[in-house]
């Protein structure tokens, strides 16, 4: 009896490392789509955390920033949903979200509203939805329901490997790192973009009356959302983000009037555009989608709809991910104003006021920009005459730590994924030592003359800035 | 239903726990069913034709064994004639589905030389699927009974399960009746639930999937792009696509084999081991004793022998082997190239029968011994050299491609290719290329332990201790789901053989 439990706990471990194995082979060849991390950082987040749960397609995780929404009204908020997601795969998104959160209202944009997407998918809107939901029965469900059958391609939907398995060929270090990284999404599901949209965009599409019938798959659907929020006792409510195309008044007022029917609020942001301060020339990514600054301004409004409307908790000074989100929205922030400044007392400001990493490096003739930045170098700590005769100073978290001066000096420091190296050495009278600062062993810059700023972001583990000031450019930076 | 298709990965676990649940006595029956729903899964129609073989064959079998108690002299003038009548039926079925096209083609084309109005053509019917091995199948159990060498099988219901059970009715192996119906028979007596056999069956099939997904079918990439357009090839890519395809062949064919075999293990079926090492062969005649066994020993004992074998003049025994080869060319299916690759491994046994003495001469001669390592590993070169130089012509879309082929092979010098690796990047790329070379090493690693230590795949690994039986399971498993062709993107992909 004893030798046959044995014989089959060992079977089970065979099958069971098999699994395993199986599993974490489809985790790495998996690729990476822009709802990979929007799933991955859901489950991510602590149970019952999240107050406000935002479900639809691209147009809702484009347009609703919920640090945003976190910094002006301490709501806390996920954008969870997937890009041209149908209906009836936001309804699994709710079921899902479920299993881990009690928000107290889903916020559901209508986009798909405007097309029949039922059962007709497009095989990559149905890859982003579906390949990174954890296993059920409900997910099953849905896939049956948009194929129709169960085959082969079903199975691929189930264990995305056997669609994915191809890319073997191409796999890199960042498939194995995303595997072990924490997978915890910063933006809590918005896509943050600062990109601005090539062509000119106007809301002409919308304001055009049109001959439209709400499908009636779309109908159902919606009607199934209303009552199973209804029965987990959550409030459901139904918007469409601003958007240039697609969209049309006919298929706002078909949506507001089974709203209606369905006694659940409607906002309608596009009716709003002018009080929400949108800019068509700089608020769009492109005609379907609202970049970081457009975002930003409809999540305000969003932000004081929920406000009024619902009874939410404001969870700002309370030990939250969201706390954590936001600061490293402003460290996002930072580096772009960073990488986009070229003008030295400025960049000395900029950096003075971050918490990254940096080293500053001196050499040669610098009197003529200590001068423009003096000030910010007193904050730092770091003395004006010190920096005329030539060296480095590392700063971190805006204390400085480390000064080596010239003529020779020689600095190594792991900073995780790369090794800083500084070393001044040799070199003549004239020229003065050659000096060299490196990330790891490939990313030598050799300074001439004047100020080199290398920044680093020691909680992304990853470089933000380079640049090199010097006189003969009156200040303005090289990169 | 292909083994390596998504329906047969749901058929074939039903039919396994089916026959475990169901009553002992059933068990023939469930296996009759599920191998109807397998064959019906290729065309309803097709079931006509191997009804009428397996009907027929047995209604003959059990006539035979009726007049063979007849003392009366007119007994074997019936029994003579009613094999002579079932072999005209279903060869006739067989000839008529893969040569009547073949025939009349040519006849027209003679027809034509004469001037004479040219016949009506065969055109459009599809071949039965499996023709050539069931009826082969059932024919040599016909032949066993018509010589008394085996008892007719009384129950139809187990004659049919022979004729067509799904594991082997596509692609084979042939089978024996002398093995397979007392098999069958003892079926509702065996103990299905015998772990080490399913676990042999098992590593069986995946060893099947590996031959079959990684290898096969990659390969084929390969081969196919220069097979396909070989006139801008030189003799780099030539060699190196003739030698993949002798790759290719073996894999693919060698999979459905061991698939079959797998399936039928767990099944509680022994089939025959159709493969046994033929690229180690140091001979062509040791060659066709390794390869695609079932057909030759058919051959060997319904064809060869009954011709004379070798107890017979030379000449005459020469002959035999031709017409055997001819034979074996002619039922790989109706084309010229079939025929010369048929002819070509009989030519290479006369030429190496008749040589053989001057062979002997030229080892005393040169104080050679034939059985150190150099002179085998000579040998084997030399016969896979033979083999492939074959199998030119049974890939070739026509006779004239594959003597096009061969004279490019010879006059197409190009081995500034080797060195800018162009033919890397024909039909696959280098990390295939890669993916290949390590499936390929790991072939040529299985093959070695069957050939030095004669233990099969299923043998080895289950003689190994636990950590290390599962460890081999997983890396095989895992190198075929990854690195196997199938999916999106690929069909599942057909057997070279099933056109058989």
């Amino acid at each position: 009896m004893r030798k046959r439990i044995k014989s089959v706990l060992k079977c089970f471990a065979a099958v069971a490392i098999g699994i395993l194995g199986f599993l974490t082979l489809q985790k790495i060849v998996l690729p990476r789509f822009s709802s990979t991390e929007i799933v991955d950082g859901f489950y991510q987040e602590e149970e019952n955390s999240i107050d406000v749960l935002f479900v639809g397609s691209s147009n809702m995780f484009c347009t609703i920033d919920p640090v945003t929404l976190y910094e002006e009204q301490g709501i806390a908020a996920y954008d969870f949903g997937s890009s041209m997601q149908s209906l009836n795969l936001s309804l699994l998104y709710m079921k899902e979200a479920l299993k881990y959160q009690t928000p107290k209202v889903i916020a559901l944009e209508v986009l798909t509203c405007s097309t029949d997407y039922y059962g007709q998918m497009t095989e990559e809107a149905m890859r982003w939805g579906f390949t990174n939901l954890k296993f059920s029965l409900e997910k099953c469900k849905t896939i049956y329901e948009e194929l129709g059958k169960i085959d082969f391609e079903y199975l691929s939907y189930l264990f995305p490997f056997f669609r994915y398995k191809d890319r073997w060929k191409k796999l890199n270090g960042e498939d194995i790192t995303y595997l072990t990284s924490d997978k915890i999404n910063d933006n809590k599901g918005f896509y943050y973009t600062t990109e601005i949209a090539k062509t000119s965009v106007s809301h002409s599409v919308y304001e055009k009356e049109t001959e439209f019938a709400l499908a009636e798959s779309n109908r159902r659907i919606l009607t199934e959302i209303a009552r199973f929020c209804r029965e987990e006792g959550i409030e459901l409510l139904l918007f469409k983000s601003p958007t240039a195309k697609t969209w049309t008044k006919s298929m706002s007022y078909a949506v507001s009037e089974l709203a209606a029917e369905l006694d659940v609020p409607f906002l309608e942001m596009n009716n709003y555009m002018e009080e929400m301060g949108i800019d068509y020339e700089t608020d769009f990514r492109d005609e379907s989608h609202l970049n970081y600054s457009g975002a930003k301004k409809a999540t305000s409004y969003m932000g004081q709809y929920l406000a009024e409307h619902y009874d939410l908790p404001d969870k700002r000074g309370t030990e939250n991910s969201w706390d954590t989100a936001a600061a490293r929205r402003e460290n996002q922030l930072q580096k772009e104003r960073l990488q986009s400044c070229d003008d030295i007392t400025e960049y000395f400001e900029i950096l003075a006021d971050s918490p990254f990493l940096y080293v500053i490096t001196a050499n040669g003739e610098t009197a003529g920009l200590a001068e423009k930045i003096g000030g910010t170098l007193e904050r730092i700590g770091i003395e004006k005459e010190k920096l005329a005769n030539g060296g480095s100073w590392i700063v971190k978290n805006g204390v400085l730590e480390t000064e080596l001066f010239q003529p020779e000096y020689q600095y190594h420091e792991d900073l995780g994924a790369f090794t800083l190296t500084l070393s001044a050495v040799g070199g003549s009278e004239d020229s003065g030592p050659d000096i060299t600062v490196a990330l790891r062993r490939n990313d030598y810059f050799n300074i001439e003359q004047g100020i080199h700023v290398l920044v680093y972001d020691q909680d992304k583990d990853e470089p933000v800035d380079c640049v090199g000031f010097d006189l003969d450019q009156e200040g303005k930076g090289a990169r | 239903m292909l083994f390596n298709s998504f329906s047969f990965f749901v058929f074939f676990p039903c039919v396994f726990f089916g026959i475990l649940i169901v009553p002992k006595k059933l068990r023939c029956f469930w296996l009759f069913l599920a191998s109807l729903v397998y064959y019906l899964s290729w065309g309803p129609e097709m079931i006509v034709y191997i009804a009428i073989t397996s009907l027929s064959t047995y209604g003959s079998g059990l006539m035979l064994s009726y007049l063979s108690r007849q003392k009366h002299p007119k007994g074997q003038i019936g029994k003579r004639a009613i094999l002579i009548l079932c072999l005209l039926i279903n060869f006739g079925i067989l000839g008529f589905f893969k040569y009547a096209g073949f025939l009349t083609e040519n006849l027209n084309q003679l027809l034509q030389a004469v001037g004479i109005a040219p016949v009506r053509a065969v055109a459009g019917l599809a071949i039965p699927v499996g023709i050539s091995f069931y009826t082969f199948q059932t024919v040599g159990y016909l032949l066993d009974v018509y010589r008394g060498e085996v008892e007719p099988e009384k129950n139809i219901l187990i004659y049919v399960l022979f004729s067509f059970f799904f594991p082997s009715v596509v692609s084979g192996p042939i089978g024996r009746a002398g093995e397979l119906l007392p098999q069958f028979r003892a079926l509702k007596e065996k103990k299905l639930w015998d772990w080490d056999r399913i676990f042999r069956g098992m590593v069986l099939m995946l060893w099947g999937f590996f031959l079959k997904l990684v290898i096969a079918d990659r390969i084929a990439l390969f081969v196919n792009e220069v097979f396909d357009e070989y006139w801008l090839y030189g003799t780099v890519e030539l060699v190196l696509a003739a030698v993949s395809y002798s790759i290719q062949l073996y894999c693919d064919f060698a999979s459905y084999s061991l698939m079959a075999l797998g399936a039928a293990q767990i099944l509680g079926i022994t089939l025959i081991d159709n493969f046994n090492v033929p690229y180690f062969a140091k001979s062509i005649p040791e060659f066709w004793r390794r390869w695609h066994i079932s057909l030759s020993s058919w051959l060997r004992d319904y064809i060869y022998i009954p011709l004379g074998g070798s107890r017979c003049s030379a000449l005459r025994n020469r002959l035999n082997i031709l017409i055997t080869f001819l034979v074996s060319g002619i039922w790989h299916g109706a084309n010229w190239t079939y025929l010369v690759w048929g002819g070509l491994h009989g030519l290479y046994q006369i030429v190496g029968k008749t040589l053989q003495p001057l062979r002997q001469r030229l080892y005393r001669f040169f104080g050679i011994c034939e059985d150190w390592t150099g002179v085998s590993i000579f040998k084997i070169l030399i016969t896979f050299l033979l083999t492939t130089t074959a199998w030119i012509f049974f890939r070739a879309e026509s006779l004239s491609a594959g003597v096009d082929f061969l004279r490019r092979i010879f006059t197409k010098w190009n081995p500034e290719v080797l060195f800018d690796q162009s033919w890397k990047y024909l039909g696959l790329d280098p990390k295939e290329w890669g993916v290949l070379a390590t499936a390929i090493v790991i072939l040529a690693l299985v093959d070695a332990v069957r050939y030095f230590k004669n233990l099969r795949i299923d043998i080895f690994v289950s003689k190994q201790c636990l950590v290390i039986r599962w460890a081999m399971v997983y890396i095989l498993l895992f190198m075929v789901l990854l690195y196997g062709v199938y999916g999106q993107g690929y069909d599942a992909s057909q057997f070279i053989y099933f056109q058989f």
